[in-house]
């Protein structure tokens, strides 16, 4: 269940330009924090100023990376891109920064029929290194085929390799790995029938080349989907997801009835 | 803390322990999970807007972030008034507050139909149930004029439901009334008990890389700190112009906005957008009205309703 946690800035380090993992003191989600949910940090209250900021106006979501339950911290790991999270950038240790979560439903990883696919890239990849920590720690086999637009802008793939999950690499422009789009690697895979499940989390347009594939193939997946948040907690039903089937449309929230969804479910 | 503050007020017949209310469709149905706290603080609880049938909503996206504030175009998803008074109606009555329930529709009979409903179910709720009408929607019947753009229209409507209710009756005005004290005159001589100001105002964001509106319903309600100034002047303006209670609201998100509103002339005041980033903030105003009231040495917050209106006769 989602609650509201003061989290204490442990460090903030870069990894590649502009991206940067965030460790929070923030034990309540470190317990209870699984693969594929995400939290919300008001950026715009570091330190809980006396005004809160009104521009950002919302929090920003970010899917839980690594969690330590002894140690009570939570990382993740984000691209400082548009305002709220350049904002985050400048948090520095020792800052109280409110931490909303843990959100959402998170991968079925119990259900997941083995071997897994963990199918992403760019900051779609931090939930899938979760989950592939999880899977090597269970001796389950997993694999990630992680595409990018080109070799600097790859990360995760240590994190993969460090657990013992193998990855493979996919680049727009051939820099790393194989040249051309993440579905490329994972075809051959799926032909070879050495998938059983598929989990993917990245840009829409690549789930929806994942959903294409993994139709194809009749193979069960499910997918972490982005959408504009307010809330987060199925209040506002801005997070709306086109859900399949004919006639009258239907939506589902990302925020509660998601992120993930199984890939038939809904519409991209 | 002075714990010998009284803030009760009492709004179109509702006794409201506290003047801070959650706006329609900020807060879900009020009893979830989401709500993140004891909701039996708040003076009542006000749910989203409510039509005859389910309505699935637009499609998305259906929000976006703009400067100190955002824009929405939900399309009312909501089950339909039935649905609510089965499955929300007992949920929210545990709560032994007084519900607010929203009520929308396109055309007369649509909005008369809720409120009968509602009506006959009144006895769910001891604490007591009001209606607040939305008259922003668009009349199908009118030409898709908005209720709420015009005073002959809104009167029509606010006596027709009228007619099937003795509930509480909030009306709520829509920031683009093109005459908000002729609106709020009509809908009072009505037969409304309480106003409630302001709804959203149109706006829209533009994907400047697709070239297209960001919103699948193409405009928005922008809300939030944004519109504020503009929300505290039509409240100090109405004020001046009718007897019936006032409900401020629009982008409220501290107990210095709160208090403004109130000094504007509102008894009440709702918290809507400004919930989302800050989910305590309306725990934060009462507690904030609670000391201001004590620096500025009243016992009752009622002696600040309208207390930077111009002295009448003056
Ligand atoms: C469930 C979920 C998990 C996510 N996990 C991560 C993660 O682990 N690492 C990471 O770097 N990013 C992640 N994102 C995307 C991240 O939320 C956005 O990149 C971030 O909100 C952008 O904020 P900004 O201040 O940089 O951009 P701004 O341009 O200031 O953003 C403007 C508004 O748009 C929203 N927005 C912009 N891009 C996105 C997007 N891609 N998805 C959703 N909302 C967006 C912002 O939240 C904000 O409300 C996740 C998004 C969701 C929904
Ligand atoms: C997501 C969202 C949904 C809303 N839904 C309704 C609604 O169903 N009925 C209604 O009368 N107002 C609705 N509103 C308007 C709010 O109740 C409120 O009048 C407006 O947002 C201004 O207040 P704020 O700036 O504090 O948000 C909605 C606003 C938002 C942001
Ligand atoms: S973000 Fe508000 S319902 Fe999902």
């Amino acid at each position: 269940m989602a609650s509201l946690e003061t989290g204490v800035v442990v460090a903030q380090e870069t990894i590649i330009p502009g991206h940067f993992v965030l460790t929070l003191a923030a034990p309540g989600i470190s317990r209870t924090g699984r693969p594929g949910q995400f939290v919300m940090i008001d950026v715009g209250a570091i330190n809980k100023l006396p005004h809160p900021l009104a521009d950002p106006f919302w929090r920003r979501a970010f899917g839980l990376y690594r969690v330590d339950p002894e140690a009570g911290r939570v990382d993740i790991l984000y691209r400082a891109g548009g305002k709220g999270s350049r904002l985050l950038a400048l948090a520095a240790p020792g800052d109280k920064l409110s931490v909303l979560g843990p959100l959402g439903n998170g991968f079925p990883l119990e259900e997941a029929e083995a071997p897994v696919a963990l199918v992403g890239g760019g900051t779609g990849v931090p939930p899938l290194v979760f989950a592939g920590r999880v899977f090597a720690s269970r001796g389950i086999p997993a694999k990630a085929y992680i595409g990018g637009r080109s070799a600097n802008q790859l990360f995760g793939l240590d994190d993969f390799a460090a657990c013992g999950v193998p990855v493979q690499v996919s680049t727009d422009d051939g820099s790393a790995g194989v040249r051309g789009v993440v579905t490329d690697i994972l075809r051959p895979d799926l032909e070879a029938l050495e998938v059983r499940t598929v989990f993917a989390c990245g840009p829409t347009p690549m789930l929806r080349a994942v959903q294409g594939l993994v139709s194809q193939f009749k193979l069960p997946a499910y997918l972490s989907v982005e959408a504009y948040m307010a809330c987060g907690r199925g209040l506002c039903l801005g997070c709306a997801v086109r859900l399949a089937g004919d006639g009258e449309p239907r939506y589902a929230n990302a925020c509660t009835d998601g992120p993930v969804f199984r890939s038939e479910e809904v519409v991209l | 803390m002075p714990d010998d503050v009284d803030l009760s007020v009492e709004v179109a017949g509702l006794r409201l322990k506290n003047p801070v209310l959650p706006a329609s469709g900020t807060f879900g149905y009020g009893h979830e999970p989401g709500a993140l706290f004891d909701v039996s603080r708040l003076g009542a609880v006000v749910v989203k807007g409510t039509t005859l049938r389910p309505r699935a909503g637009n499609p998305p996206p259906r929000i976006v972030e703009t400067t100190a504030g955002m824009l929405n175009s939900i399309g009312l998803e909501n089950p339909g008034v039935d649905a609510v008074v089965a499955e929300h109606l007992p949920l929210l009555a545990r709560l032994g507050v007084p519900v607010i329930v929203n009520v929308a529709g396109d055309t007369v009979d649509e909005y008369v139909e809720v409120v009968r409903r509602l009506d006959r179910a009144a006895g769910l709720i001891p604490a007591g149930l009001g209606l607040e009408l939305n008259i922003s929607c668009p009349n199908v019947e009118a030409g898709g004029l908005e209720f709420g753009r015009d005073p002959a229209l809104a009167a029509r409507l606010l006596g027709m439901v009228r007619a099937v209710t003795g509930l509480p009756l909030i009306v709520k005005l829509s920031p683009h009334s093109p005459d908000v004290v002729a609106m709020g005159r009509a809908v009072q001589d009505a037969g409304a008990d309480a106003i409630s100001l302001v709804n959203t105002m149109v706006g829209m964001a533009i994907d400047i890389w697709r070239r297209r509106p960001v919103l699948g319903g193409i405009t928005g309600g922008l809300s939030g700190p944004a519109i504020k100034p503009m929300a505290v002047a039509m409240v100090y303006e109405l004020a001046q112009h009718v007897d019936v209670p006032l409900i401020g609201m629009g982008g409220i998100a501290t107990w210095q906005d709160a208090v403004e509103f109130i000094l504007a002339g509102a008894s009440a005041v709702a918290v809507g957008s400004a919930l989302f980033a800050n989910p305590l903030a309306p725990l934060e105003i009462i507690d904030g009205l609670v000391d201001y009231c004590g620096a500025q040495k009243v016992s009752s917050v009622r002696e600040l309703i309208g207390a930077a209106l111009p002295r009448r006769g003056s």
